[in-house]
């Protein structure tokens, strides 16, 4: 093996479809050492490996140590993550499933959606922040000279103008991107809520099948 | 807390609870259930560890002091034992019905 790690960027949600991969790329000789949307692997024995995963989120770092050391004592190596957690069996030969019923399986979405809901919280509350004066409405988005703030700018002619105009260009935009960030990111994450609720919602159906 | 709201409890919980009559730290648990079940219940971390949050928060067990920070330790409350104990008399009501059924 040439390299020492690779890195692949990758967006997961399904848990069942990232775990198919991790365990793809680790039974061709590459195992996770770090989560992802940027994962890292490091060269490894291919082969059989029983790599499963967990959503969990420790307020603590003791509450998280402890959970690590229950795993650990319970056979199941912590590979990476700190919110997806990647583990895997010491003895895959033997019982190699990290949940026994379909239910505490599907509860991992659940914790999942409580945590992505937080941070739509946080957008949210970024929305209604940065739109509470007149900082952005849709006529001001729609016009992006009321991000320039020098004043007489639009009155300016030739070179000064240029020399004005080029010098506030980038805090203009970083006022206009501040602005638009938190709509933007409140949506994506909706979109990204309802398709875990979505995941859930499979995962309980399984059950009674 | 409405009581009747657990009942019946699942085998999971039952188990567990059964089990933390003495206290035990988690992997303990696991062991203890594979015995008290001649390793008919096979029940894994991931579920254990979420169960024992929950019952905790329902009240049904409670930590306990322990040497090791790093494993904490569980056992059954009194209302726990209360639960148990009612979940208990109705499977044995069934039992009994049962046996003059068959």
């Amino acid at each position: 093996m040439s390299k020492k790690t690779m890195t692949k960027v990758r967006a997961y949600l399904d848990l069942d479809a990232e775990e198919a991969w991790v365990n793809k790329m680790a039974a061709d000789g590459w195992l996770i050492t770090r989560g992802g949307p940027i994962y890292r692997f490091a060269p490894a024995e291919p082969g059989h490996h029983a790599i499963r995963l967990d959503y969990r989120l420790h307020d603590r770092r003791a509450n998280r140590e402890e959970y690590l050391q229950f795993m650990a004592d319970s056979g199941w190596r912590h590979l990476a993550g700190k919110s997806k957690q990647y583990f895997e069996a010491t003895h895959p030969e033997t019982d190699s499933e990290l949940f026994s019923d379909q239910e505490s399986r599907s509860k991992r979405y659940q914790r999942m959606l409580g945590a992505f809901s937080a941070i739509l919280f946080y957008f949210v509350w970024g929305t209604w922040w940065y739109g509470r004066g007149t900082a952005y409405s849709v006529s001001t988005l729609l016009n992006p000279r009321s991000f320039f703030l020098t004043p007489g700018l639009w009155q300016m002619q030739g070179f000064q103008f240029q020399r004005h105009f080029y010098f506030e260009l980038p805090f203009a935009m970083l006022r206009g991107l501040g602005a638009v960030i938190w709509p933007i990111g409140a949506v994506i994450l909706i979109i990204l809520i309802v398709r875990i609720a979505l995941l859930r919602r499979s995962a309980e159906q399984t059950t009674i099948a | 807390m409405n009581r009747s709201k657990l009942l019946p409890l699942t085998e999971t919980v039952y188990t567990i609870l059964l089990t933390l009559t003495e206290p035990a730290h988690g992997y303990a648990i696991l062991q203890r259930i594979h015995e008290l079940s001649d390793g008919d219940i096979r029940m894994a971390a991931g579920t254990l560890y979420g169960a024992l949050e929950t019952l905790v928060k329902n009240k049904l067990i409670r930590r306990v002091a322990s040497d090791d920070p790093r494993r904490k330790v569980y056992v059954i409350s009194d209302y726990g034992r209360e639960v148990l104990r009612e979940d208990t008399e109705r499977m044995r009501r069934m039992i009994s019905h049962a046996d003059q059924a068959l």
